[in-house]
């Protein structure tokens, strides 16, 4: 295996594990499933539809998203936004990570400047 | 000739193999998003049959979205893509396993020639079975482990250009099974009514008629109406063409009457000749007493096996006019 494909697998995993968050923080307000794939995309997160359709439905049937259908627009969408329990789940996924990260980023960046 | 439009029968694709109360909601969900995503990509322009493939490849194979909507990729020993592949090799192998060992049969029968005709006849099944099963495992088993390594042997884009037509034929009733339907029962007809003598046993010289033909012919009208319901249900299937529920109530009142009919003529008449049975016996020799009693008591295993048949369409019949109700 070479070191592409090593960083790339790592990749992946590292962007897997901070998509239910990311979908999460979106869902403040009702979205349908194509506007949230253009807003991650806007934000240079680029995720795939067949990914996150899915993903909002195991959410939602976890109980932390609700859904509900509008179709007065031209066309029917299906618009998703966080429950009371998705925006506590969402809280402390966002305490967990940033705490993650900060203590992440100073061992990185430590070992950064000691080889400096 | 696809008649459905490629978008149709990929969500068609997706859907069938999610649980058919996700079904609606995911081929709306999937419906807009394939718009939206078109909408992107052509914007204003008519959406050529490349812009739709191009979508239709990103979102991916409608298996893998599928496994994706019921978050679980590997629930089965053998799944798709694989699974289409297994069926068409079971059918060659299970085929070719059953035509060698008639081929075998044959030639054993005029290389050795068999002591007793019917023991040697009757050892084609159990050899056959065997074979049959044998061959099973060996398909299955390297499915499996195509399956279970995920091994590919079409690309992506081929799936999609050849996914199947939408037609819903799970409802629906075969012309040609109601056609050999009525054959059947008038086959029946005329084999118990007409010729029943033909249906014999011969040794040293003599035939044996295996039903009595008197007590057959005493009770004509009933061999009649059991034919004529068989015929009535096929004749109705062949008007309605798919499971209804007028079929199902066709079906259900003609075995309940086929049922009665049954029971009235095989319990308490000698349907099945005596001679017949003697005669049997003798042939089989010393084959020890389960033979004996299986010939001794045919008569009531025949009635058990016709209401076994008759309990077994009945429930055929409910099964498929319920999923065709649950489909529509």
């Amino acid at each position: 295996m070479d070191n592409n494909e090593i960083i790339t697998g790592l990749a992946l995993e590292l962007r897997r594990g901070t998509l239910v968050l990311l979908t999460l923080s979106q869902l403040k307000k009702p979205m349908y499933g194509y506007n949230l794939v253009k807003s991650l995309e806007d934000a240079n997160i680029s995720v795939e539809a067949n990914t996150l359709y899915p993903l909002m439905r195991r959410l939602e049937s976890q109980g932390l998203l609700s859904s509900e259908w509008d179709t007065d627009g031209s066309k029917p969408r299906k618009y998703y936004i966080l429950t009371q329990d998705g925006k506590k789940v969402l809280e402390k996924s966002e305490k967990i990570w940033f705490d993650l990260t900060n203590k992440v980023n100073s061992i990185l960046e430590a070992d950064n400047n000691e080889g400096q | 000739m696809k008649d459905n439009s490629l978008i149709e029968r990929y969500v068609h694709a997706v859907s069938k193999k999610l649980p058919v109360k996700l079904r609606k909601d995911v081929s709306d969900e999937l419906n807009s998003i394939i718009s939206d995503m078109l909408e992107e990509r052509c914007g204003e322009l008519v959406p050529t049959d490349k812009d739709i493939l191009m979508v239709l490849t990103t979102l991916g194979a409608p298996y893998e979205l599928a496994n994706k909507y019921r978050g679980n990729e590997q629930d089965c020993l053998i799944g798709e893509p694989h699974f289409s592949n297994y069926i068409w090799w079971l059918k060659w192998a299970l085929g070719i396993t059953l035509i060698a060992q008639v081929i075998n049969h044959i030639t054993l029968f005029f290389s050795e020639p068999a002591q007793n005709y019917l023991l040697f006849f009757l050892a084609f099944i159990p050899e056959a079975l065997r074979n049959l099963i044998f061959a099973f495992g060996v398909v299955t088993l390297i499915f499996a482990f195509l399956h279970f390594k995920g091994t590919r042997f079409e690309d992506e884009l081929e799936d999609l250009l050849n996914l199947p037509d939408i037609t819903d034929k799970s409802g629906s009733i075969s012309k040609w099974d109601c056609v050999w339907g009525i054959g059947f029962n008038i086959a029946f007809l005329v084999l118990f009514l007409g010729i029943p003598q033909v249906m014999n046993i011969y040794a040293d010289g003599i035939r044996t008629p295996i039903f009595n033909v008197d007590v057959l012919m005493s009770y004509w009208y009933i061999i009649v109406l059991f034919t004529g319901l068989g015929l009535a249900e096929e004749i109705v299937g062949l008007i309605e063409r798919k499971y209804s529920i007028k079929m199902m109530v066709t079906n259900i009142v003609a075995n309940i009457i086929s049922a009665g009919l049954a029971i009235f003529l095989f319990a308490g008449r000698q349907i099945i000749n005596p001679d017949a049975i003697d005669k049997l016996i003798d042939i089989l020799g010393d084959t020890g007493n389960t033979a004996v009693n299986l010939l001794t008591n045919a008569q009531y295993y025949i009635l058990a096996l016709i209401l076994l048949g008759i309990a077994i369409d009945a429930f055929i019949t409910v099964f498929r006019t319920l999923r065709a109700k649950n489909n529509e």
